[in-house]
Formats: C-alpha cells, structure tokens, sequence
C-alpha cells in the first residue's frame, strides 16, 4: 500500500459489530482472511455451536 | 361404426418423447389425447395454484407438439370414470393406455376405481413403466438391475398421430379458459417439455461442473443444481432420456480426457453424483410403490404415539405455526421456509434440514408438516417426500438418526449471509457473525443494528441443545426396545438399499445386518 493515501486505503466491515475499518500495516500479508476490526470483536465473536 | 379409438390418458407424463403408452397406441389407430381436471384432485394440497400454473404451462407445450404430430388433446373436467364413460359413449374407444403412477392415496384409489370401470365395460387398460419403480416387486433383491435395465432399453421416439374427429374438450375447458389461477409463487421455474429439455441441456453442457460441492448450499445449488425436479414430477422429461444423456455426456467427457483436451476434473465426481442421485428418486419411490401407507403411518409402528399428543397441544400447535410462517428465530430454518414458499424449490440438504427440525427440535409428528411442505414443493413426488420426511423424522428405523443444527447449516452453507439476508429481511443490518444466532447479540449491538431480539426477529423458539439431547433420548428408548428392531429389520428387508455402503465395504469381518443379506 506504498504510496496509497491514508483516505484510500482498502476497507471492510467487521463481522461482528458491523462497523467499518481500514487496512493497516501489520495486516499486509493477510488482509484477505480479515474479519475482525480489533482483539476485542475478534473475542467476543459467538461461539459455534 | 367408425374406426375404433385408443384413448391415451396423459397423467404425470406431459410430454411426446420417451412416451411408450403414445406410441403403441398410435400403432393401433386414431388417438384421443386426454387430460382430466379431477375435482378431487386439481386444487387439493398436492396441486395448488403454483402447480396449476406449472401444468398449464407444460399442457400449452404438449398440445401444440400433439398438435403436429397430427394429433389433439382433449382436456375435460370431472372424475376420470365419468369422463371415461362420456367418451365411451361419443367415440367408439375401444382400450386405455397411459403409464403407471406411483402417486399419493387420491391418485392411487383413482385408478383403482377406472381398473373397475375398465373391467366392467371390457376395455383394456394398457399401463406402461415409466421410470425405476417395479409395480408388484416381489423382493427388493436385485433391484438395481432392473433400474439399469430399464434405463438401458432405447428412448421411445414420438410417434405420428391420426386424430379422432368428434371429441372435443369440454365446452367451458379450453387450455384458453383454464387461465391460470393466480400463483403464490412468482418466481417458479416455468412447465413444458422444451424447458425440461433446455434445463437438462444446461446442466450438463455448464451448470453441472461443480454439483457435488454445489448442491449443498442453498446458494450454490440455486443454479448447481439440476433444476430437473418439477419437469421429472411432471413428466415433462422421462428419467431414461435424462439418464441417457446423463450417460452420453459422460462417455464425451472421458474421450475428451483421453484425447488430452483440458476437462475441469470437477464434472467426473459431478456427474456420478447426479447419476446417484437418478437411482435414489426411484429408489425411494418404490417405497411408497410397495407400501402406499407410509403416505399417512410410520414405517416402523414402534414409533406411534411418539409425538401424536404433543404435535396435538397447544404448544404443538404454536410451533407448528411458528415453523410454517418462518418465525422459529432460527434463521436458517426461517429462511429456508420463507424460500420455499416464494419459489417452490430448496435444494436437498435444506429440505432435510426442515423436516429435522420439525421433527427433532419441535417434536412434531411428520405428517402435518410433510403435507404443509408438500403443497409447497413445485417438485413434489410423494414416493420421495414421505420416505424422506419419515427418514429424517427418525420413524424409518433403518436409518441413522441425524439431527442437523441450523446454525451450522448456516455457517458451513450460507457463510457470507447471503441466503439468509435476502429470505430474512428483519436480519438485513446484522452483521454476518450473529447471523446464525441473532439472539446472542449484545443488546447494544440489536439496537444499533434495527434488530432487538423478541420485537423485531423471535427468540429461538427451543433451545437446540436442550431439544436436541430430549428427542435423542426419546428415540433411543424406543428404539432400544427389542420389539423395535425385529421391526426395524422387517423394515429393511421390505425397503432398504442393498448397496453396501462404504464403512460396511472397510469392515470386511462386521456381522451382516440379516443372514443372506449382508
């Protein structure tokens, strides 16, 4: 993402609250299988049953 | 006295190709073409406006084929005896000719009635096969082989018909005035022969490739799937032209390998699948064939009284209602309610899922619900239906019992959402982790979403473990009892599958289920 504005950055709607967030750095490699915008959605997901 | 007349009685076989009973009639001389609207039959749950109008649609397809192949179709209204004798008396008819049908009790005590009528008036009833199902099948040994025989003798080709003069279709019932009765299913696939033809051609030039991973999904198998369920109900194609060219199709494939032309590995595994799935239809059929009161009781009569009282109860009553209108708070199970009564058509696994959780979840006894989905079904093929809704209701006794969890059904199956956003709109705005289980969202998370749990969508209507483990235990009580399984093996021996299965194949030393049968 060298070189892309910050305002054009790749984004995606977390699965479990539902809200908007933005590609950042540290998920370069595996931006694709990102569903969850922090620790804590990622956390509180609902367990399978 | 004129030329006598071959009455050719078209019934669930509204087409011209692969008609044996068409073509030997028009060997004997003038044909009358004839389609009955039964009163007790057309309008009934198992032929409701969404059928009516699929029926239309292939009787307009199958008139102007009769059409130019020099023939006609009469169409009358009344009970199939009293038409019969009408024609008796306008034409000099002289015998009867259609295909067997293996159809629902109504269907079944119908014929019996013109097997009477035919044997007082002294005029043959010629019936022909028309797909897998044996009639007075003496055991269930070696049944595959007369499948493969069947769908091994030639496509019958459309024969050219002469007309009978004089006999007309009632004054009030041309194809014009029939209508169609205004449909509750907008988005039904569409009768004739043509479009059966179409149908197959596409799935096995393009739409076939992936089936096996396909028709699972309710997503997928839309399209992955064959489609051929209403046109096979019908009639509008036979089951050896779609295994014929099924086997053609397969035959170009390997060629096309050998000769090192590039082939998607996926239609090999796809097409054997959909081959399977030919032999199960007929398979399942002949149940019902050999044992027409599994329509109403259950298989194995260890079962009775299981679930009559409670299906009986008020509760009984709420979840029956709460199951039929898509609202058990189970989204997957909504969803797949809700498709079917807008479309007519949900792919296999879905299906079972349904008639599991009526039977599991909500303890309901399967013939209500089995007659209520039914109505519902564009494709509906008793033979099929019943065996299965008893399969998975757990009263065959010759099955495992498996109970799906629709919230699984719903990750595996509809993981993005999508089947369940477009069929539950209330779920619209939830994001797609809580869409299997909308009620476990914070109640921060209902109000931002427009989705409060108990408003907006229902609360599960039982709690899928719980339920889950009180039916596994009812089930396993009976079937622990010895009765049960003297039962249960009188079950098999009448109608179960002797291909032995995988596992049984692997565990060379396993005792057979019965001496002989293995």
């Amino acid at each position: 993402m060298r070189g892309v504005k910050k305002q054009n950055l790749p984004s995606k709607i977390c699965t479990v609250c539902g809200r908007p967030f933005v590609w950042r750095k540290k998920w370069e490699k595996v931006w694709q299988e990102v569903r969850y915008c922090s620790e804590r959605c990622r956390r509180t997901r609902p367990p399978v049953q | 006295m004129s030329e006598p007349v071959q009455v050719v009685w078209f019934k669930r076989d509204l087409r011209v190709d692969d008609h044996r009973p068409l073509s030997e009639a028009a060997r004997r001389g003038p044909v009358l073409c004839l389609y009955v609207y039964e009163s007790e039959l057309h309008g009934s749950e198992e032929l409701t406006a969404a059928h009516l109008v699929f029926l239309k649609e292939s009787l307009v397809c199958l008139e102007r084929s009769l059409r130019e192949l020099g023939g006609a179709l009469v169409l009358r209204r009344g009970r199939v005896v009293d038409v019969l004798h009408a024609l008796k008396r306008e034409t000099s008819f002289v015998s009867l000719w259609s295909h067997e049908e293996t159809g629902s009790d109504r269907t079944y005590r119908r014929d019996r009635e013109v097997a009477v009528w035919c044997r007082e008036q002294n005029v043959p009833w010629h019936e022909f096969r028309q797909d897998g199902v044996v009639r007075r099948l003496s055991s269930r040994n070696g049944w595959s082989r007369h499948w493969e025989e069947f769908m091994r003798e030639p496509v019958v080709p459309r024969p050219s018909l002469r007309g009978v003069h004089g006999a007309r279709s009632d004054a009030s019932l041309t194809l014009a005035d029939l209508g169609a009765p205004p449909s509750d299913k907008p988005e039904a696939q569409k009768g004739g022969e043509d479009k059966a033809s179409g149908t197959l051609a596409s799935f096995l030039s393009e739409r076939g490739v992936n089936y096996r991973a396909a028709m699972s999904s309710p997503v997928s198998g839309w399209n992955g799937c064959s489609r051929l369920s209403p046109y096979l109900a019908f009639g509008c194609i036979s089951l050896r032209t779609v295994n014929g060219r099924l086997a053609a199709r397969r035959s170009e494939l390997r060629t096309a390998d050998a000769d090192g032309e590039p082939v998607d590995r996926r239609w090999f595994g796809s097409l054997q699948s959909f081959g399977s799935r030919l032999r199960w239809h007929c398979h399942f059929m002949q149940k019902l064939e050999d044992e027409p009161r599994i329509e109403f009781g259950n298989f194995v009569r260890a079962y009775d009284g299981l679930r009559e009282e409670f299906t009986a109860s008020v509760e009984g009553r709420r979840r029956f209602e709460a199951w039929k209108e898509g609202l058990t708070g189970y989204p997957m199970v909504d969803a797949c309610i809700r498709c079917v009564k807008a479309t007519g058509w949900l792919n296999f696994r879905m299906r079972a899922m349904l008639a599991s959780f009526s039977a599991y979840h909500l303890w309901l006894h399967w013939r209500e619900p089995a007659v209520w989905l039914g109505s519902h079904f564009l494709d509906f093929e008793p033979g099929i239906h019943f065996s299965q809704f008893q399969m998975q209701s757990g009263t065959s006794g010759i099955n495992t019992v498996r109970i799906y969890s629709p919230a699984k059904q719903a990750l595996e199956q509809d993981p993005d959402g999508e089947f369940i956003r477009r069929w539950v709109s209330e779920l619209r705005a939830v994001p797609v982790s809580w869409l299997s289980r909308p009620e476990q969202m914070p109640a921060e998370l209902q109000s931002r979403c427009g989705c409060l749990i108990g408003r907006d969508y229902p609360a599960p209507i039982v709690e899928h473990a719980a339920a889950v483990k009180e039916a596994r235990d009812r089930i396993a009580a009976v079937r622990r009892r010895s009765g049960t399984r003297t039962e249960a093996k009188a079950v098999f021996v009448r109608h179960g599958s002797r291909k032995k299965s995988a596992t049984d194949r692997d565990r060379k030393n396993r005792q057979p289920i019965l001496p002989g049968l293995g």
